[in-house]
Order: structure tokens, then C-alpha cells, then sequence
């Protein structure tokens, strides 16, 4: 039956993509359950998804989960409305001052963000306002950076193409240089997005009585293995989603992108 | 190597000021080119001085691409600029297209003096040039957009891309187009805005032998019925002979015109018969490659030097 084949061919697909996390899952179900792992440290899936539901039920997921999607959006949401006009402005229009402030901006890039929190919290203290601005600074480097790079790396001669058509300098900029940086730029939101919630857990384990990062610091304190690792799972589920939103994003922005 | 060069430096005129208007219309009268009236490009004197920063002792020089650059370039006519690579070609065509200004000199079309780009001058650049997130049918357009409608940008569009034979390939996007293709869209783009002068730097440099072939034929065809003045810049004699009303053949680095050679027969006469293996091309072939060889030795030797020296970095900023 058509109907079927194409059901059968549709699963057939999703198995061969998934086939590594399939197995890896199914690995990771058996293995404490047949006592190879220790279940006590590392409890099966479905015993961390009974937790989820458990937590999602009393509201505790909900609530840290929103506390820190709202430092995380809040830091890179501050970090796009910086870095990107900042990067555009920086490639486009100020060459030679973004030669001389270049070697600068890496280093800076560089400094281990870590080491800077404490820094943040003794000047802005440890509350909201030191977390978001951590994480706004971890994530605006890589796009500024990325975004002076791609405008740097626009070919001349369509900047030549378009001065030749009678464009001005802003509509070269806009209907040349934005787009034609646009990949670019995009690999810097990408792995901004992903230094941001490196960094929201990390700023909540160290200082913060609440989200997503705070919750799995507590129950590893307290022992609640299953919490911690309900924890971590939501983290990484919501850091998978992110990242493969802003490449459908991506993906639908760039249609004439050729694929490799 | 034994290169007896002296002959040929002996009948070389490097033309220091113009040419007898008279003299030129006479000689292209015989290409069929009626030429009323002075000339409608005419390059004066142009020298064009780079600043470079040497990478070893770190101090700023100059550095001179062209040097005493003097054409007359006649409406309607199709004039080839022919000189071995590095000779300053491009640069040349920048200061015509009002992309950077010549240093010393000047260049007037119809008596004003170029200043910056304008929608008189098309160009077609070597590497295409095409906006990759746009279909051939919006790169057309692009030039177009500031001063028209949609709907009216899309019909101009369409009908150039008619003429350089894209009609069913206007939906599809740059990496979707062979290298020839690329190039249509390009002069298509560059007609578009209709302008009087064509620029046209190296177009079919990239392109694989055949294609060149055919797009030479379809360039010269639709040159002529659109009544363009064209100047075509290559470093092939072949597609310098085949193109041209005249040759200007260009001196190795720093760059000024060596000698102009008259291809004294009609664009249809070039196209109808089989122009590249008859006796005329061949024998004309052979004179240009006369003026051109010992130009294309002394560049082969410049260019050595400067490997040797280390290539000097451009100084000029990037950014528009
Ligand atoms: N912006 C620039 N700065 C410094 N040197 C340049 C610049 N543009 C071109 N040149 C140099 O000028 C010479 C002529 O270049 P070009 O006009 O591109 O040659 P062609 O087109 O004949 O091959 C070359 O030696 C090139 O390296
Ligand atoms: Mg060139």
C-alpha cells in the first residue's frame, strides 16, 4: 500500500538519522538496569523523565526554567542590539579604526569569563543585574567579531558592482554588504546563543538561588540524583532547541545559499 | 634565451599625445564605423600612483601603474585594450568607470571630466560580479531599482535577458549557472541601465574556450545592434583581434598605450565568415603579437623582481 511504503520510508529515514541517539539511549536504559552503571549515579531515561514530569508537575521546572530563559534572553538579547550594528558600523564604515581597536576586542574575547564573574559581582553585586551582564558579555564576542569579519570579507567587486549602478553609501550598505555578510554573521548569533547558556549555568552554580543551573547545583548538594539529572537533561534540551531554531532560521534566509 | 628585439623597438611609437582625428576616421571608415563628430571618450594624459607600504623598511612609496595614458575612444566603436597582466588594465578601466580617480591627468566623456560612477558607463567585471542571493532576474534589476518601479525594472530585466538569451533562467540563482551563463547575467545588468559605454574587464577570462567563442559572437552582434561604444579589456591577442575596431595595445608596467592597431573589417564580416582561421587574422594576429611580446617579457621580468622583493602591501582601506 502507497500509504504504507511511505510511512515505512519515512521511519526508515528518522531511524538511519537518529540510529546513533537511538542506540545510545537504548544503552543507556539497559545498562544501569542490568547493574553495569551504577543506577543510584546515573538513573535510566525513563526514571529522568518521570522526574521531569514530576517537577514539571509541582512547578519547579517551570519556574527555574523561566528565570533563566529570561537572563539568557535578556544577556543576548542586550549582545545583538550591541554587537550587531556595533560590528556593521565597525566593517562598513569604520575600517581603519576597527584595524586599530582589533587586536584589542581579541584580547578581550579571550579573557575566561569565569574568571571575570567575580569580578561582575563585586562591582555590580549578585544579584540579576551581574548574571545577565556576564552573559551579555560572553556572547556579544563572537558576534562582533563574526560580524566585522563578514563585512570585512565582502567581496570588493560587488561593492565596485554596486558604487557603478549609482548606488549611495547606505544602500550599498544595506542592499550589499548586510546580506552578503548575512552566513557569517549568523555562525556568530549561533555560537553566541550557545556561549549564552554555557554561561547562565555556569553564573547560576556559582551565585543565584534560583534557574535552571541553581536547581542542579542544589541537588547534587542535597543528593537528589534523579533532580540533577532531570536538570541537566531540560538544559540540554532547551540548548538543542535553540540552536536548531536559529539554524531553520538561518536555513529560510538564505534559500540561495548552495548546499554542500 | 636569444630574443633579437630590436626590430620591433625601432618601428614602436608610444603615442605621447592623440592621434590625427582625420587619420582615425579614416581608418575606421573602413570598418564601417561612420564617426562624426569629436571623440566621445578621451583619456588625457592619465597616470595613476599607488601608495604602498613596503613590508621590509616599513616606508610608504609610490607606486606607478599607468603613466601618460592617452586614447581617443570614437562613439559606436569597439576598442580592445590589450596588455599583458599587471600592466595597470584595470586600473584603467576604475578611473573610466569613476571608481578611482587618476592621479594626474584626466578623462572626459563628451567633455565633462569623470568624476564618479554613473549610469552613462555599464561595466561587466571578470569575476561576474553577481549578488548570490538574488535570482538573474533580480540581479538585473539591481541598477534599475532606484529609479523605477518594480513591475517596470522587472520588464526592462526581462527583455535584456531575452537579448543575451536567459529567458527560461530567470528564476535561477548564481551558483545554479554555468560560468558563461554568470557572464550573460552580467552584461545583461550592465545593459540594462542602457548606457552609452560599456566597460568591460577580462568578462570571459573565466570561461572555458568554446563558450568564449560563442559568447564573443553574441557580444559583438548585440553591440552593434545596440549601438554601444565599448571598451573591452583582455590579455588574449586572439579575442583582441576578433573583437576589435582597434586594438590599443598597452605597455608592460607602468602602463601607457604602445601603439594602436586598426582591424580594418566589419563586425559582419568578423562574424559571417570564419574570421579566425582566415589569412587577415592570422597575419594581423602576428602583428600584435610583435608590438605585445616584448611587453609581455618585460612584465614576466617586473614581476620576478617584485616576488623577489616582497610583494608591497596595499595601504588603501577596505569598507566602502
Ligand atoms: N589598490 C591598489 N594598491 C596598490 N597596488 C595596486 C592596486 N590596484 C592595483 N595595483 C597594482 O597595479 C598594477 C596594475 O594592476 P591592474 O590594473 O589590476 O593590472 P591588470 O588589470 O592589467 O592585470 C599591478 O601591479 C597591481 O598589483
Ligand atoms: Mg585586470
Amino acid at each position: 500500500m502507497a500509504l504504507n511504503s511511505s510511512v515505512m520510508g519515512w521511519f526508515k529515514s528518522v531511524a538511519h538519522k537518529y540510529l546513533a541517539i537511538i542506540v545510545f539511549l537504548i544503552a543507556w536504559q539497559i545498562f544501569p538496569t542490568i547493574g553495569l552503571v551504577n543506577e543510584i549515579f546515573i538513573p535510566t531515561p525513563t526514571t529522568i523523565l518521570a522526574e521531569i514530569w514530576k517537577l514539571t508537575l509541582d512547578g519547579t521546572l517551570p519556574n527555574d526554567a523561566v528565570i533563566s530563559l529570561f537572563r539568557v534572553g535578556v544577556g543576548f538579547g542586550i549582545a545583538l542590539l550591541v554587537a550587531l550594528p556595533l560590528g556593521f558600523l565597525l566593517g562598513g564604515f569604520f575600517k581603519s579604526f576597527e584595524k586599530a581597536v582589533n587586536p584589542l576586542l581579541q584580547l578581550l574575547s579571550q579573557a575566561n569569563p569565569f574568571t571575570l564573574f567575580p569580578i561582575f559581582i563585586v562591582f555590580l553585586g549578585i544579584g540579576e543585574v551581574s548574571k545577565i551582564s556576564i552573559i551579555y558579555w560572553v556572547c556579544q564576542w563572537p558576534i562582533l567579531l563574526n560580524t566585522i569579519t563578514g563585512i570585512s570579507n565582502v567581496d570588493p567587486v560587488l561593492i565596485k558592482m554596486a558604487r557603478s549602478s549609482g548606488l549611495s553609501k547606505a544602500e550599498i550598505f544595506t542592499k550589499v554588504l548586510i546580506p552578503a555578510s548575512l552566513p557569517t554573521v549568523f555562525t556568530g548569533i549561533r555560537m553566541g546563543a550557545a556561549f549564552s547558556f554555557f554561561m547562565l549555568i555556569g553564573a547560576e552554580m556559582l551565585g543565584s538561588s534560583a534557574g535552571l543551573g541553581y536547581l542542579i547545583m542544589q541537588a547534587q548538594m542535597v543528593m537528589q540524583i534523579p533532580r540533577m539529572w532531570a536538570g541537566i537533561v531540560v538544559v540540554a534540551l532547551i540548548g538543542y532547541i535553540v540552536t536548531y531554531s536559529l539554524i531553520y532560521l538561518e536555513r529560510r534566509g538564505s534559500v540561495w545559499k548552495q548546499e554542500v | 634565451m636569444n630574443l633579437n628585439l630590436s626590430n620591433f623597438n625601432e618601428n614602436t611609437k608610444i603615442i605621447k599625445g592623440h592621434d590625427n582625428i582625420s587619420e582615425v576616421k579614416e581608418e575606421l571608415a573602413v570598418n564601417g564605423k561612420e564617426i562624426t563628430g569629436p571623440p566621445k571618450i578621451r583619456i588625457d594624459n592619465v597616470k595613476k600612483i599607488f601608495k604602498t607600504k613596503n613590508n621590509k623598511t616599513s616606508k610608504i612609496e609610490d607606486f606607478i601603474a599607468l603613466n601618460d595614458v592617452n586614447l581617443d575612444i570614437y562613439k559606436g566603436e569597439f576598442l580592445v585594450v590589450l596588455g599583458p597582466s599587471g600592466c595597470g588594465k584595470s586600473t584603467l578601466l576604475d578611473i573610466l568607470g569613476g571608481l578611482s580617480p587618476a592621479s594626474e591627468g584626466e578623462v572626459k566623456i563628451d567633455d565633462n571630466v569623470i568624476t564618479e560612477p554613473g549610469l552613462d558607463r555599464g561595466i561587466v567585471f571578470q569575476q561576474y560580479a553577481l549578488l548570490p542571493w538574488r535570482n538573474a532576474l533580480k540581479n538585473v534589476t539591481f541598477p534599475l531599482e532606484n529609479n523605477k518601479k518594480d513591475a517596470e525594472s522587472e520588464e526592462i530585466a526581462r527583455k535584456y535577458l531575452a537579448l543575451v538569451g536567459l529567458s527560461s533562467f530567470e528564476d535561477r540563482y548564481p551558483h545554479e549557472l554555468s560560468g558563461g551563463m554568470k557572464q550573460r547575467v552580467a552584461i545583461a545588468r550592465a545593459l540594462a541601465i542602457d548606457p552609452e559605454i560599456l566597460l568591460m574587464d577580462e568578462p570571459f577570462a573565466a570561461v572555458d574556450a568554446q563558450t568564449r567563442a560563442i559568447l564573443q559572437e553574441d557580444l559583438l552582434k548585440i553591440t552593434e545592434n545596440t549601438k554601444k561604444t565599448v571598451i573591452f579589456i583582455t590579455h588574449s591577442i586572439d579575442e583582441a583581434v576578433f573583437l576589435a575596431d582597434r586594438v590599443a595595445v598597452m605597455t608592460a608596467r607602468p602602463g601607457t598605450i604602445k601603439e594602436i592597431v586598426n582591424i580594418p573589417f566589419s563586425r559582419h564580416h568578423r562574424i559571417a565568415t570564419d574570421f579566425k582561421n582566415n589569412s587577415d587574422f592570422i597575419s594581423l594576429r602576428r602583428r600584435v603579437w610583435d608590438l605585445l611580446k616584448e611587453e609581455v617579457i618585460k612584465s614576466q621580468e617586473i614581476t620576478e623582481k617584485r616576488i623577489k622583493f616582497e610583494e608591497n602591501e596595499n595601504i588603501d582601506g577596505g569598507g566602502i
